[in-house]
């Protein structure tokens, strides 16, 4: 007879187990953390991903007594963890963002620049001038594709707020991207 | 296609993390997980040191209090300089080889980037013909000019970082009021932390247009009007980031130091910098990002070189 194959922890119980056993939070960061450093290498570049990557799994940890266990997945407790990390490096992310404004060549694909993973630029933009929270709740559902119930989750605030500042991140983005139509037609 | 769908698809490809960096970041927080023999916990500062890569710190000159009247004979002196210089006639465009280096707090600083610009001559072009060489270093804009379907250009968009300098009365009485209207329309317009001054405001525009090539006539009067904006102190022996000898006229408000770098001998601008002096975030003393111009000529056309 087999022996039944018990189903993998959810997140919530590695980071229950992790509080006796801190040895077991690594299983979290094995889980997520390449998640993370995608997130964070897409507003900030790949040179600051890799030790923010690191900071969000060591501030988890440092806090992972307090995570609530009725949530199975900790992905929106990560992405909010990084996401405050991001925002320390505002104006490096800004300066990307207005570097991937600068380089942004017309027709033809521009000469590579010093980093080559680069918005539209204006994309680049209008997520540059787009305040702080919107932004982060912008990204969060469309780079980290989390829910809005994650999305709220991740910045602690409530769904209705993730709503409201999505929909206005949405209507500055259009109006954007409707006048650089407008402008090159 | 609606504007979130293009967000999505929009992301930026990004490289998965390498083998190492998954690692390092592992190991970081099993040094964390894992409490020394005598039971106290780590630290997690310690953990994070005990693993850290090697930082330089870059030593960084420490202005002190000079006497004002020091950095305003320099600005004078700048002054007379940047008026001798010839200017671009209508057609021409001013060519500028300079060198660019950022700062990462922990991960030290990058590398240095040479671009080549060509500013037209009534300056503050919308799209500005540039050539930045990839995988710089110094002298690395002697790679080949790119094609012209390849060329990239400064887009001049968006939030301004300055006023244009094409707008601005060279007198510099007028052009001091001028300033201090644009920095009254409050940080933020430009970019900058709530609550930095005007002062600081109006040092930052002149920094800036400085860098952009701004006619001479404009350049001395911006010395002019910064010989009488307070706070300006003056830090000689300086170099710039191509290592050349300078004094540098700054400013500090906030964490960060702004710096104009004057050759020692003319006073002739030489390059920018901004340093970190107090931590801020990730950011520690001696973080800097600092641009060097080696070469400015007198060009044709754009995409010429001299």
């Amino acid at each position: 007879m087999t022996a039944p194959v018990a189903a993998a922890p959810d997140d919530a119980a590695v980071i229950r187990q992790s509080i006796a056993d801190p040895d077991r939070f690594t299983e979290l960061y094995d889980r997520h953390a390449p998640a993370i450093h995608r997130y964070a290498a897409r507003r900030l570049g790949s040179d600051a991903a890799d030790d923010l990557m690191a900071e969000t799994f060591l501030i988890a940890f440092r806090k992972r007594r307090r995570y609530d266990p009725a949530r199975a997945d900790a992905r929106p407790w990560l992405y909010g963890i990084a996401t405050r990390l991001i925002a320390r490096h505002r104006r490096a992310e800004l300066d990307r963002y207005r570097l991937a404004e600068r380089i942004g060549g017309q027709a033809a694909p521009p000469v590579p620049a010093p980093d080559p993973h680069t918005l539209h630029p204006s994309l680049a933009r209008a997520l540059a001038e787009l305040p702080k929270t919107h932004r982060d709740a912008l990204l969060l559902v469309a780079w980290a594709e989390l829910s809005y119930e994650e999305v709220a989750a991740a910045l602690d605030v409530p769904v209705g707020t993730v709503r409201s500042r999505l929909s206005r991140a949405r209507a500055r983005l259009r109006t954007e991207l409707t006048m650089e139509e407008s402008w090159t037609n | 296609m609606d504007e979130l769908t293009l967000l999505k698809e929009a992301a930026p490809e990004v490289a998965p993390p390498t083998t190492e960096a998954l690692r390092a970041g592992r190991a970081r927080l099993a040094a964390a997980a894992r409490p020394r023999r005598s039971r106290r916990p780590l630290a997690l500062g310690a953990a994070v040191a005990a693993a850290a890569v090697a930082i330089t710190v870059v030593p960084y000159a420490d202005p002190g209090p000079t006497p004002a009247a020091s950095a305003a004979a320099v600005l004078r002196d700048a002054a007379a300089t940047a008026a001798a210089e010839p200017d671009v006639r209508p057609g021409q465009f001013r060519y500028v080889k300079s060198l660019t280096q950022r700062r990462h707090p922990r991960l030290g600083p990058s590398g240095i980037v040479c671009a080549e610009s060509w500013y037209p001559a009534d300056g503050a072009p919308v799209t500005l013909p540039v050539h930045i060489a990839p995988n710089s270093v110094p002298g690395g804009c002697g790679s080949a000019l790119p094609k012209p379907a390849e060329r990239s250009m400064l887009v001049y968009e968006g939030p301004p970082a300055h006023p244009r300098a094409h707008d601005l009365p060279t007198a510099p009485a007028a052009l001091r009021a001028r300033l201090y209207r644009e920095a009254a329309k409050g940080p933020r317009a430009w970019g900058e932390d709530p609550g930095t001054p005007a002062d600081q405001l109006v040092f930052v525009f002149a920094e800036r247009l400085l860098e952009e090539s701004a006619p001479s006539a404009l350049r001395a009067a911006l010395y002019r009007v910064l010989a009488e904006v307070p706070g300006v102190r003056l830090v000689r022996n300086v170099r710039d980031l191509a290592g050349r000898p300078g004094d540098a006229v700054t400013r500090t408000w906030g964490a960060e130091r702004q710096e104009i770098i004057l050759d020692r001998a003319t006073h002739r601008y030489l390059g920018g910098r901004q340093v970190f002096v107090k931590p801020r975030g990730d950011w520690r003393p001696g973080d800097q990002s600092a641009v060097a111009q080696i070469r400015t000529a007198i060009v044709g056309k754009a995409y010429q070189r001299p």
